[in-house]
């Protein structure tokens, strides 16, 4: 099915494939999904245990992502990089 | 000398800082480094590197502050540069070897008249969990992406920035930021199944 089959299928109102649903998998979990979208998404995903299931690991890649993204800056570094700033704030590059 | 954290909350002078002022300069670095080193870090994987590019930074900021035009929020405008400075030394860093953009592709979900071609199930209850070793195989897998990827990944899914200032960051429309992370995330998704799934 091209892409302007697939717009138009949409625009009829028919029901969205697991191909659309991936497609807008962003738009959904950042809230910018129209209502009419946003329905029949909900509505296929409550029919489609795949895609329910693919939706719940992309979700949990974006935890796990974000749950190990903790690094502290040791305070010496902060101190060199000033110290570096100011031996060279002057000097030419 | 103020400290990062007496000084973390300060607001910073925007007219001062453009003009050249060092107080107010270094009144931003306390506040942003430890935001910037943690992204640095996040892309390069190694301490040593991240100080130096983190550096470097702020170094040709200061010396191009008469460039910042106020189209975009000043720290857009760092991290733009430090992400410039991080793509520099990964191109010359023999020891990294990322997934090519064909890989990449291998790992997105394959489709068949609109259905996906694999069955997917939820992963293990503890998948993504704090562990230690959870984080090590994360860490790896974010490792492995090339680092237009990777990039995205750390600003909008590890320091949460909002597509649109990660989209300027790296200087590309929003729409192209919202594919290429949605590439990577499912990049990611596909190698860490290997390790996640229930078996």
């Amino acid at each position: 099915m091209d892409i302007f089959e697939k717009i138009s299928r949409f625009v009829r109102g028919e029901p969205l494939s697991c191909e659309q649903v991936n497609q807008f998998i962003i738009d959904y979990l950042e809230g910018k999904m129209d209502d009419r979208t946003r329905l029949m998404f909900e509505s296929h995903l409550r029919q489609c245990v795949n895609c329910a299931a693919f939706l719940d690991q992309y979700q949990s890649t974006v935890h796990a992502v974000r749950d190990a993204g903790a690094i502290d800056l040791p305070q010496e570094v902060v101190e060199r990089t000033l110290d570096f700033l100011r031996n060279h704030y002057d000097s030419k590059s | 000398m103020p400290t990062a954290s007496s000084e973390a909350r300060t607001k910073i002078n925007l007219d001062a800082l453009l003009g050249g002022d060092k107080d107010e300069f270094e009144k931003l670095v306390l506040q942003e480094s430890p935001r910037l080193f943690r992204v640095i870090m996040r892309l390069v994987r190694d301490e040593t590197e991240a100080e130096s590019i983190m550096q470097e930074t702020y170094l040709q900021a200061f010396r191009r502050l008469h460039s910042f035009r106020r189209e975009s929020k000043f720290t857009t405008w760092l991290y733009a540069i430090a992400i410039n400075l991080s793509r520099g030394f990964l191109r010359k860093a023999s020891r990294y070897k990322p997934l090519e953009e064909e890989e990449i592709e291998r790992l997105q979900p394959s489709f068949v008249d609109g259905h996906y071609l694999e069955t997917y199930e939820t992963w293990k209850p503890d998948a993504y969990t704090e562990r230690e070793d959870n984080r090590r195989i994360v860490h790896e897998a974010i490792e492995r992406l090339p680092p237009d990827y990777r990039a995205i990944i750390v600003l909008r899914d590890i320091e949460e920035l909002p597509t649109a200032e990660a989209a300027a960051i790296l200087n590309i429309t929003e729409g192209a930021a919202r594919v290429r992370l949605h590439r990577a995330r499912q990049a990611l998704r596909t190698i860490l199944n290997g390790y996640f799934r229930k078996d």
